[in-house]
């Protein structure tokens, strides 16, 4: 691992859990990566368990007082962040496999496996 | 080596705040250095002046600050995350207009750019979940 | 604890902390052990929140009983660490 350099960009891996409307995590989670896409931060997000909920399409939280997750989102390529990995299984878990409100890249747990072994760093959410 | 903490749970409502206080002693305790400690989602509750727990419980915000006058460590916490939960420094209070303040001066109140930093600058970054 | 086992590589470590440290019991630990023979990892639990929880002396044998010194060191001797929770 290159943790010495100061100039070199840290591969950042994001591990994302949770809901999107339970609690605030999901939106901190999402408010994060926004502030690290503006200091150019290399940013990948993981979408596993719950957290691939965030991604269902057509979600109106206006109806319990919520902003809209999946708008934060879609900000995220704006500002240079476009790798979403999904876990396959979670997404089968719950019978979701389409109409997703991101372009994203559909990962086993082998390949799971191998986001983390690169990364540098890892946050869970 | 270089470490930074990021917290996500509010004192006494999980043990996510025990537990990473137990480690920041253990981390001193072994001769590493903290970057940063950055409070987020409920964990900015630490940083309340106003916490009274029982005299025979830990008083975990005192712990930090303890932490702090002893090693000056920089205790950052989230400003969004903390206004929101009614968490606020002096002048948070005065530019909101509320009639009192109870973040500890211990504390900074900041933004995620210094969670940005502490990632870039540490050669460890320990997440302890809500 | 199943997504945690399956993503792991070889030569991870899995550390129990705080109510995790219920899968050290010998009945939990079984539950999962098709996941656990899969991945070549060493298994830890730290040890104050085994004592706090009354098990310590059950936990399993398989797994290495750590205070918070070895939390560090475990932190330190891998090059990133990742929280389940």
């Amino acid at each position: 691992m290159n943790s010495n350099s100061t100039k070199a960009r840290k591969k950042i891996l994001i591990i994302l859990t949770q809901s999107p409307y339970s609690g605030s995590l999901s939106r901190e989670a999402i408010d994060y990566c926004l502030a690290a896409a503006a200091f150019e931060q290399d940013l990948e997000l993981l979408f596993t368990g719950d957290a691939v909920l965030q991604l269902i399409k057509n979600q109106e939280p206006s109806a319990i007082d919520q902003k809209n997750l999946t708008k934060t989102l879609s900000a995220l390529p704006i500002y240079g962040i476009d790798k979403f990995y999904v876990d396959s299984n979670s997404l089968a878990q719950y019978g979701i496999n389409d109409n997703l409100c991101l372009p994203t890249i559909k990962v086993d747990e082998s390949e799971i496996s191998e986001l983390i072994a690169n990364a540098d760093t890892i946050l869970n959410f | 080596m270089n470490y930074s903490l990021v917290i996500l749970g509010a004192p006494y409502s999980t043990q996510s705040a025990t537990t990473a206080l137990n480690f920041t002693k253990a981390l001193l305790k072994n001769g590493h250095q903290i970057y940063r400690i950055f409070f987020y989602h409920d964990a900015v509750h630490n940083g309340s002046e106003l916490s009274t727990p029982p005299q025979d419980e830990l008083n975990i915000p005192a712990e930090w600050q303890k932490l702090k006058k002893d090693h000056s460590i920089d205790l950052v916490i989230c400003i969004a995350a903390a206004v929101k939960r009614g968490i606020l420094d002096t002048n948070e209070a005065r530019r909101h207009e509320k009639s009192s303040s109870n973040l500890s001066d211990c504390f900074e109140l900041s933004g995620l750019g210094q969670l940005v930093d502490a990632t870039e600058h540490s050669d460890r970054v320990i997440t302890f979940g809500p | 604890m199943d997504r945690c086992l399956k993503f792991s590589s070889k030569d991870d470590s899995l550390l129990l902390i705080e109510d995790g440290v219920y899968f050290a019991l010998p009945s939990t630990l079984s539950k999962i052990k098709q996941s656990l023979d899969t991945v070549n990892i060493t298994l830890y639990a730290l040890e104050e929140d085994l004592v706090a929880r009354g098990i310590h002396k059950q936990a399993d044998e398989s797994i290495q009983v750590v205070s918070y010194d070895g939390f560090v060191e475990l932190t330190a001797t891998h090059n990133k660490s990742s929280s389940w929770y």
